[in-house]
């Protein structure tokens, strides 16, 4: 498992958007996400497994396109949001990257180490959002994207996904801190000796 | 490095480039393709859809179509930018119309009815008037304004 930063080499590599990529992947877990959430065929294949949850579940949605596009949808949405990030040369801005990320545990209080962390669509865009990315938090300016979901319950308990992705991204926390990375400062130190 | 610098070096790509690149990248170029990634993730669910109700795997459609697998997975990931004579090889195969086209005012037929819905919910034509809806008239078009616009009527 290797820290890898998202935003590109012209971005610093201990600040913004980082995430992981698993040993003899092709994709590090955040690219992984978008290229799972534009896939047809791998959409299609979820659906099938989950027709009553989709169908007839907290979503209702009425088939399997109205599915597909609105997970593509929101796929677009995020990464929109996400650029905006990048294309306003706000990352530094201590504000802004904290402010799109939710505490996973809402009752948590903001000085968690490596506080689990969301981010879905504005509630503008869909009352019910479909997808989630789940991070560390690092510091306010820097999280470390986990892996995501695509979230066919009300509740993050239900569903044998949502909770792989919860207990993946406990994994990682545990890996984090054996590492001795449990804030932003740490990673100056991760990457000298990685 | 600046949104507007990235989407311009960014104009020119084609999926296959999209692998090498980075997310930002991939994302603007998702950004900027919306449209024609849209078509292509219909016909691919046509595909799925057709290949499902002939019992074809994607290897037979591969053999069939005289391409590798590789690129009848890329298709059926619906991030394929298909040309119309593939669409059309493809559509031949499958025996199914990937793409349909909707009328337009040079291959429309003349209307058979007007239907004008009145305010009691009443429904009258240019001809006849129904007293009170009728429920055995479906009408098989959308709403214009107060007027429904039908091409078809089925009697139950």
């Amino acid at each position: 498992m290797e820290i890898v930063p998202i935003f590109g080499e012209k971005y610093p590599k201990n600040d913004g958007l980082l995430t992981i990529i698993l040993e003899n992947q092709e994709y590090n877990e955040f690219e992984l996400l978008f290229e799972k959430w534009n896939d047809v065929e791998y959409l299609t294949e979820i659906c099938k497994k989950n027709e009553s949850t989709i169908f007839r579940g907290f979503f209702k949605l009425s088939n399997t396109e109205t599915f597909i596009l609105a997970v593509q949808d929101e796929a677009s949405e995020l990464e929109r949001k996400l650029l905006m990030h990048v294309g306003t040369g706000h990352l530094s801005d201590r504000v802004v990257l904290e402010s799109i990320f939710e505490p996973f545990y809402p009752q948590q209080s903001p000085g968690v180490v490596l506080q689990q962390s969301d981010v879905r669509v504005n509630a503008q865009y869909t009352k019910k959002p479909l997808l989630r990315i789940y991070a560390l938090k690092l510091s306010p300016t820097c999280f470390l994207i986990t892996g995501g979901a695509i979230k066919l319950y009300a509740t993050t308990n239900e569903g044998v996904e949502n909770t792989k992705i919860v207990t993946h991204m406990n994994s990682v926390r545990d890996h984090l801190r054996s590492l001795a990375v449990t804030c932003q400062d740490d990673l100056q130190y991760y990457y000298e000796e990685h | 490095m600046t949104y507007n610098i990235i989407m311009k070096n960014t104009e020119e790509l084609t999926p296959e480039v999209t692998s090498k690149l980075s997310w930002i990248e991939k994302a603007l170029f998702r950004s900027q393709n919306k449209k024609w990634l849209s078509y292509s993730s219909k016909i691919a669910l046509m595909i799925l859809s057709a290949l499902e109700e002939r019992n074809l795997n994607q290897k037979q459609l591969a053999e069939q179509a005289e391409v590798t697998q590789q690129q009848i997975s890329k298709i059926i990931k619906g991030q394929e930018n298909l040309t119309l004579k593939s669409i059309a090889k493809l559509s031949e195969i499958l025996g199914a119309e990937l793409i349909t086209f909707p009328l337009h005012k040079y291959n429309s037929e003349p209307l058979d009815y007007v239907f004008i819905v009145q305010s009691d919910h009443s429904i009258s034509t240019s001809n006849t008037y129904f007293t009170g809806r009728p429920d055995n008239v479906v009408v098989m078009s959308g709403l214009i304004s107060e007027q429904i616009v039908a091409t078809k009527i089925v009697y139950s």
